[in-house]
């Protein structure tokens, strides 16, 4: 999934589910400076990003979120790491 | 426990009006917000009515906001707005009119954030632990209110919660008059929010055999003291009143509604939904509050009653009164706010103590509205057809809950030092 598409998706989660303005989500935003999300916001939006992309997201992986760049290398990743393991024989 | 509490800002939501000056002319009006269920598909329902506030733009959450709390929540949000822009504080503890360590919060509901509750175990239930909502548990929590409010004005003196179901309202007013005559705090903002109009919370009411299910006349399916009364009417709703030190309130040349003047509590210690056979739960609460209030039965002008329109209730409040009050019976009008509102559970004692101080102020009690045939076990006078002239005195407001709580709370006007009233402040 390419960088594009998934910050589209994240932009859409956040808008539907948190409420958060559309054109404060960019690449570079801060999710609790610039976004003003307190931890359970950051729980809920991973955990409707698993739900959408349909693979799980490592807790560690989570712990590590500040940025929307952030979501966005874990998502790509999770989901490069879910093809290549079904792609594995 | 005394001290002069007085009521400095007053904030209203509910089916037949938002705020003060809409709350008042409906009332006086006669004006019912009772109408179609339509925060849910009920057309399948053996109950379809109840009353459901309209909330302006301008008291409703942004969008973000509302994603992240009930509509109970957002109910009692809109209702602390309203009372501390009248009590003059706008800002909270920002201002620097108040101290936020002395102002508390004191928010009542019966069963708090029913709707989060219901969506998140369908959820759950269809979907698994994964389907819950982050958020489920803060949102449906009681306290939710309460503590939506103290973090909103920063207000970090005692903050709670009483449920008391029925009650609550009035329970939280006695926990805010309690704050200020322990000496915990000079300003609370206490009252009561519910939003019960969720499709499960409708099916349990009309299980217990309590709802009317008068559905072809919404208008006139509250019927509180009426012959024909069959149960009553589910209503969302929220009121907050600024809780105010009298020093306090002078020092900063406040200007007051009524003064909360005492209250009377009991347990009927009985059956948990039945009041007792004789009302004497609640003829024990009258008694306390009219103990409480240094005053006698001859003190009492009127009396917003409990009054939801149930067979047991009525008969048995009217009972209660007449034992409680005695020979005074007779000159004492009685009223019920629940024949327009519906029966707004936790909020019904604070939207009541507020209807209480409107009638203290403007001297007149509002109609009990739907009373053609006054059931025949009731001898108490009801002010039905056209709203009453009275005389200010003490003035009583009844709360008797599920779970045999007995509230009663008492309320004097303000007195002649007082600056003229405005009722009509929003």
């Amino acid at each position: 999934m390419d960088r594009a598409t998934v910050l589209e998706q994240v932009r859409q989660v956040l808008d539907e589910e948190l409420g958060v303005e559309p054109e404060k989500i960019v690449p570079s935003a801060n999710l609790r400076d610039d976004l003003e999300m307190d931890s359970l916001d950051l729980v809920e939006l991973v955990a409707v990003l698993e739900d959408r992309i349909g693979h799980g997201i490592r807790d560690d992986a989570a712990d590590d979120i500040r940025t929307v760049d952030d979501i966005i290398d874990v998502v790509v990743r999770a989901t490069a790491a879910a093809q290549e393991s079904t792609a594995t024989p | 426990m005394t001290a002069e509490v007085l009521v400095t800002g007053m904030g209203v939501v509910s089916p037949i009006g938002v705020g003060l000056a809409d709350f008042h002319e409906a009332q006086l009006a006669g004006r019912s917000g009772v109408a179609r269920i339509s925060r849910y598909d009920c057309s399948a329902d053996d109950v379809r009515i109840a009353g459901e506030v309209a909330l302006p733009d301008e008291l409703t959450l942004d969008r973000r906001q509302r994603l992240r709390t009930d509509r109970c929540t957002q109910l009692a949000a809109a209702a602390a707005q309203l009372a501390m822009r009248d009590a003059g504080l706008p800002a909270g503890g920002a201002d620097g009119q108040v101290d936020p360590d002395r102002a508390g919060v004191v928010i009542g509901s019966g069963i708090g954030g029913a709707a989060t509750c219901e969506e998140n175990y369908l959820n759950f239930h269809r979907g698994g632990p994964a389907a819950l909502r982050t958020r489920a548990i803060p949102m449906s929590m009681i306290n939710e209110a309460a503590s939506w409010i103290a973090i909103r004005y920063g207000f970090t003196g005692p903050c709670s919660t009483v449920a008391t179901a029925c009650a609550s309202g009035a329970d939280a007013l006695v926990a805010g008059f309690q704050m200020i005559a322990s000496g915990e705090a000079d300003v609370v903002l206490a009252g009561g929010a519910e939003a019960p109009v969720v499709r499960g919370m409708v099916a349990g009411f009309n299980r217990l055999g309590a709802l009317s299910q008068r559905n072809d006349e919404p208008s006139a399916a509250s019927r509180p003291f009426s012959k024909d009364r069959d149960g009553f009417v589910l209503a969302e709703g929220a009121a907050v009143l600024v809780l105010e030190r009298g020093a306090h309130a002078r020092a900063r040349g406040a200007r007051w509604h009524a003064r909360l003047r005492g209250y009377g509590r009991s347990a009927d210690a009985h059956h948990v939904t039945m009041p007792h056979p004789q009302g004497r739960g609640a003829g024990q609460a009258i008694a306390r509050a009219l103990r409480s209030a240094g005053a006698c039965a001859a003190d009492v002008g009127f009396v917003n009653a409990h009054g939801t329109s149930t067979a047991l209730n009525d008969v048995l409040e009217a009972a209660a009164l007449r034992a409680a009050l005695g020979p005074a019976a007779d000159g004492v009008a009685v009223t019920a706010t629940k024949s327009l509102t519906g029966h707004s559970l936790g909020a019904a004692g604070a939207i009541e103590a507020i209807a209480t101080v409107q009638a203290l102020t403007s001297r007149i009690v509002p109609a009990t509205a739907n009373l053609e045939e006054l059931d025949p076990e009731i001898d108490i006078d009801i002010v039905r057809h056209t709203p009453r002239p009275v005389s200010a005195g003490l003035a009583l407001s009844n709360s008797f809950a599920f779970g045999g709580h007995n509230v009663v709370l008492a309320f004097t006007a303000a007195d002649g030092s007082a600056p003229p009233l405005t009722a009509a402040s929003v």
